[in-house]
């Protein structure tokens, strides 16, 4: 596995880091006296910020790694 | 006659219409019923493996765990980007296996890489089983919808024996041509009744969403946090809903008979990604659905109910209709893929390999379409019976299968894999998830499927190293491994 693939590897664990305890618990903790983020639900944003970052990491894996680019030769089957 | 009912019949006129005109293109051979023969595009692939992960819960059960627990059921974000990210990770493997060997069905490849026809048997006996009542809770959707869009002109009987005739039809007409295509229309209903629907009941009673958000904290501020107002969503039951349902999800038959569908590893990967987007866009405004329907309609006996009941209430008719005939093609296109899946399944993998060993393509094709009248028939008794709310069936059907991952994950990824680790992995996680279901409270807060997968991943890791490797399995991750990174 090269270096790209890792690190796109890397964050879509991170993303998954963030979005569960203990670091959930954390954001919880601040949701409850901070409920609001920019007029939504501080919980909410948290997560939806988390996931698109997934999304996007995801994406780039899709366009720029070449194990992910590999496609098979239409020859008999075995 | 009412204008739900219009609307009824005109949306089963559409999607016959679609089943029709994939007919056409039926093969009426095992191979096309089973997977369209490996020839689904980006669009359709993307659409079908949407629409069929996400179902009634989308429309009903989404809305009404919000509107019980709040803002926490977002944990489901997790599986909405995730199973995209798994079905291109995991399904490029064995679209590869596919495609080399022919494999139809994961049960296939499980007999071939473990050199056991025991372990092929339990994928099947096991997926069956876990399938019915994942089949049967699209049904008991479907009857609560019938209700709600005909005005109760409609029982919720006669709307669960309406959607099982006509996802008998749609199967039987088409195959997988026919269940991807009719899919595809559905996934874009579903999309825009979900997004659009959920927008019209905000701004209709609301000046904006973040107003709406504000307006529900004033009156439950509890459901902003977890664990939500009835103390549900622990950080133990969080941990368990998101990876129980993601990967369970990718162990029932009609999202792993995906794997094999595409045209294309581009086809697959494009799919992937584009099923994260479109999951986790159809859900950007249900939040706000689920909480505001607390002061709109609060103490509702059903809360799986809540959308489609706002609808009614704030929208005009036809359109609430329309709305809510996208919550059918939700139910309709998870269940008769569900349907399709179990029965090309038993067909290949039971049929095929235990009682006619010399049956032709086109034997197998006529008893798949028996199978699937047969399980139909057995999923829409359940229905009737009216088993449960349905967050609970959905986590009972995935914690089922879930204990399935570590030996189906092993067999494309660890060269150690060997049969008596997959036999004594899947027995003892099944039994596990069913001791802490029926018989005993799961410790730590932890949902049975997790404790069931868990337990099944351990005794994995213990036994194959204790046995001689499969050598098919050694030849096979090797095949993968030298495809993918050499």
């Amino acid at each position: 596995m090269k270096g790209t693939e890792k690190l796109v590897y890397g964050l879509l664990i991170l993303v998954l880091l963030m979005v569960n305890p203990p670091i959930l618990g954390l954001v919880n903790a601040y949701a409850k006296t901070t409920p609001f983020t920019l007029g939504y639900p501080t919980l909410w944003m948290w997560l939806q910020l988390w996931y698109f970052i997934g999304i996007v990491v995801f994406l780039i894996g899709a366009i720029r790694l070449k194990s992910w680019q590999k496609e098979y030769p239409e020859v008999n089957k075995k | 006659m009412s204008t739900g009912i219009l609307v009824l019949i005109g949306y089963t006129i559409v999607i016959l219409g679609i089943a029709f005109y994939a007919a056409r293109k039926d093969e009426k051979n095992i191979a096309d019923f089973a997977t369209a023969d490996s020839s689904l595009g980006i669009f359709v692939l993307t659409l079908t493996l949407s629409a069929t992960y996400h179902s009634a819960y989308a429309f009903l059960g989404a809305p009404g765990f919000i509107y019980t627990h709040g803002v926490g059921w977002w944990a489901n974000g997790i599986w909405t980007v995730f199973p995209g990210v798994l079905f291109w990770i995991i399904g490029r493997r064995f679209w590869l296996m596919g495609k080399r060997y022919g494999y139809i069905s994961i049960a296939q490849f499980m007999s071939d890489v473990y050199e056991s026809d025991l372990v092929g048997l339990l994928i099947t006996g096991i997926t069956l089983v876990f399938t019915i009542p994942y089949v049967a809770m699209q049904a008991i959707g479907s009857g609560y919808i019938f209700e709600a869009i005909s005005g109760g002109l409609l029982s919720y009987e006669m709307g669960t024996l309406f959607f099982f005739a006509l996802m008998i039809v749609l199967v039987w007409m088409g195959g997988m041509k026919g269940v991807a295509i009719t899919d595809a229309a559905q996934g874009v209903f579903m999309w825009i009744g979900l997004v659009v629907g959920s927008f019209i009941i905000i701004r209709t009673n609301f000046p904006s969403v973040s107003n709406a958000y504000l307006e529900a904290f004033k009156v439950i501020p509890e459901h902003f946090s977890l664990p939500g107002p009835n103390g549900t969503l622990t950080m133990a039951d969080w941990i368990s809903r998101w990876s129980v349902i993601t990967i369970g999800m990718m162990m029932f038959p009609h999202i792993m008979l995906r794997f094999f569908s595409g045209k294309s590893l581009k086809v697959l990967k494009w799919s992937s990604v584009f099923s994260s987007i479109y999951l986790t866009s159809i859900y950007v405004f249900t939040p706000a659905v689920g909480l505001i329907g607390n002061l709109l309609m609060p103490g509702l006996a059903a809360p799986d109910t809540v959308f489609p009941e706002m609808l009614l209430q704030y929208t005009p008719i036809l359109f609430a209709s329309l709305v809510i005939a996208g919550a059918l093609a939700a139910s309709m296109s998870t269940g008769d893929s569900q349907l399709h899946a179990v029965g090309s399944m038993l067909t290949t993998d039971v049929y095929k390999k235990y009682v006619n060993r010399e049956a032709s393509d086109n034997q197998q094709y006529r008893v798949a379409k028996i199978v699937i009248l047969g399980l139909g028939v057995v999923s829409i008794i359940v229905a009737l019976m009216r088993p449960g709310l349905l967050g609970n069936i959905l986590a009972l059907s995935n914690g089922g299968v879930a204990s399935l991952a570590p030996a189906v994950l092993g067999g494309i990824y660890w060269p150690k894999a060997n049969k008596q680790g997959a036999i004594a992995s899947i027995i003892i996680g099944e039994a596990v998830m069913l001791l802490t279901t029926f018989v005993v409270t799961p410790p730590l807060g932890l949902m049975p499927g997790l404790w069931g997968m868990l337990v099944a991943l351990v005794v994995y890791v213990a036994v194959c190293p204790r046995f001689p490797s499969s050598d098919r399995a050694v030849e096979l991750i090797g095949e993968i491994r030298e495809f993918f990174y050499q």
